[in-house]
């Protein structure tokens, strides 16, 4: 019986590696082995894609960490920075209120190797949920931005996201405005943010957003900006990065948001 | 006694060989540091700089030095342009109309790079000469197009001016159309449905938002015809094209929906009338 049956995945972590290792992931299969001289590195996914690498190492042991990632980089790092989350059900934002959101946020795996000097390289990437994947554009053909697209749900503060497919995101949104005003996307950069794991479970948790409504010259507009995870606790690990560079910068909808 | 060779005059210009010489040294001097401008250049502030805008600066700082240098050294040893100016006056008619093109394709190259309708990398297409690829630069004469089969065109730039080019350079994506024929009897709307699912599924770089579009645009021969257009990443037609159409084949065969193919039923006359 395959561990997907049982439902027991491989968690976030460290694994320290000599002989073989196999990581079960939802609609993943890994596999690491040493073979004399070099460690070979085999992936598998639902569809029966299959990646093969190997690293030539003279020691007896090494280490991996799987980590939550950005999803920047499947099928093709395409966009600059921005993420597209394409809310289930909209949310409505009282007039002149601040209101506070927990929502699903996609993630892609990293599988890093741990030098060393305990430092990390980005060895390889692959996401539990392909549908996750994809592309959409923000505003018109004409003139839209490119960004990462998310399909997602709003979360109950109790409730946890699929494992390995989402990591949780609090967005706390203003509403300046005289009226209510609802809400059916979120876009925003996200190279600055970081993710934070829980070590040997699945838990993620990615820093927050704050986002203003106000009205301008063009119309209403939400202004996103960065906010850091505030309620991490000491437990929470900070994820590696891959080689993708951390911008911090705030991000206006100005192209409409329902 | 060797070096009276320097004070010789040519043809009685008043300009000695030594003078001459010293001009070259000035001039090959110039060259050299261009050469060495250049290089600092690209390796100190090219890599941070849009590539076209990068080779525009290049070749501004090398040929500018270049004529500085050439300049300070005809001036500084005396040597008179004036005459060389009213000389080259009417050789320059002469010249202009043998190499009207040649003038015509580098003022054109100035204009290209000054207006920049496209830039290096970009995916054009000049459909007056039915030139289709990637632009891979403009330079003093002529600009070259790598075509997706991988041969290089080189257009002159005067033709590349005057063309209309055609390009997705100003939006980051771009619509790939196919049309697809159902059979009378299907559900359309149920075709659709089969259609926007297996798009969104299997092609991936297929834009979620805006969706697929399918239009019912005839009631043919033989088909209702239906016009599936996909928005995907501009420079991402390879990895669309060449699968849509069979991921709607597939799709619509699995779900037993009937793309038909053109028939034509032929009533024979009854021979007894």
């Amino acid at each position: 019986m395959s561990a997907e049956n049982q439902n027991q995945y491989s968690s976030y972590g460290n694994y320290s590696i000599s002989g073989r290792l196999e990581l079960f992931l939802p609609k993943t299969h890994i596999i690491i082995e040493k073979k004399e001289n070099k460690f070979s590195y085999y992936r598998k996914n639902s569809e029966d894609q299959e990646l093969r690498k190997s690293f030539p190492v003279k020691k007896d042991k090494i280490r991996i960490e799987l980590a939550p990632i950005l999803p920047l980089n499947l099928p093709a790092k395409k966009t600059n920075d921005l993420m597209f989350l394409r809310l289930n059900e909209s949310i409505f934002v009282e007039k002149n209120s601040t209101t506070s959101i927990l929502v699903q946020f996609p993630i892609e795996i990293g599988v890093f190797v741990v030098n060393s000097d305990n430092t990390r390289d980005f060895f390889d990437c692959f996401t539990c949920e392909p549908m996750h994947s994809r592309f959409a554009l923000y505003g018109t053909p004409e003139n839209g931005k490119l960004c990462m697209y998310g399909k997602v749900s709003l979360l109950d503060d109790s409730e946890n996201p699929e494992s390995y497919i989402f990591a949780k995101m609090r967005a706390t949104i203003t509403n300046s405005l005289n009226k209510g005003v609802t809400i059916g996307k979120l876009v925003f950069p996200v190279t600055y943010h970081n993710i934070y794991y829980m070590d040997n479970t699945s838990d993620a948790h990615i820093d927050d957003i704050d986002a203003i409504i106000r009205k301008e010259p063009v119309g209403k507009i939400i202004e996103i900006s960065h906010a850091d995870y505030s309620k991490k606790e000491n437990n929470w690990k900070l994820a590696p990065r891959t080689d993708i560079k951390a911008e911090k910068r705030k991000f206006t909808m100005d192209k409409g948001f329902d | 006694m060797a070096f009276e060779i320097f004070d010789v005059q040519i043809m009685d210009t008043g300009v000695t060989v030594g003078r001459l010489l010293i001009t070259a040294i000035i001039a090959l001097t110039g060259v050299i540091i261009a050469r060495i401008a250049r290089l600092f250049f690209k390796k100190r502030f090219a890599p941070n700089m849009p590539v076209d805008n990068a080779k525009s600066i290049d070749k501004l700082i090398y040929y500018g030095i270049i004529i500085v240098f050439l300049l300070a050294a005809t001036a500084s040893q005396g040597i008179d342009l004036g005459g060389l100016v009213v000389a080259g006056g009417f050789m320059g008619i002469v010249i202009g109309f043998a190499a009207q093109s040649v003038v015509s394709n580098l003022i054109s190259g100035l204009f290209l790079m000054i207006e920049k309708p496209v830039k290096q990398g970009n995916q054009i297409e000049l459909p007056d000469s039915n030139v289709n690829g990637t632009l891979i630069d403009i330079n003093t004469f002529s600009s070259r197009i790598q075509q997706f089969d991988g041969t290089v065109v080189r257009i002159p730039n005067e033709k590349m001016f005057t063309s209309n080019i055609r390009t997705f350079a100003l939006s980051e994506i771009r619509r790939s159309d196919v049309t697809v024929g159902i059979a009378y009897k299907e559900d359309i709307k149920k075709a659709i449905a089969v259609m926007k699912d297996a798009i969104e599924k299997n092609v991936t770089y297929s834009l979620m938002e805006p969706a697929p579009t399918f239009w019912v645009t005839e009631l043919a021969d033989s088909s209702v015809n239906i016009w599936v257009r996909v928005w995907h990443p501009r420079d991402d037609l390879a990895e669309v094209m060449p699968i849509l159409l069979r991921v709607i084949k597939e799709a619509l065969d699995k779900e037993g929906i009937e793309i038909p193919f053109p028939q034509r039923v032929i009533w024979q006359g009854d021979s007894n009338e």
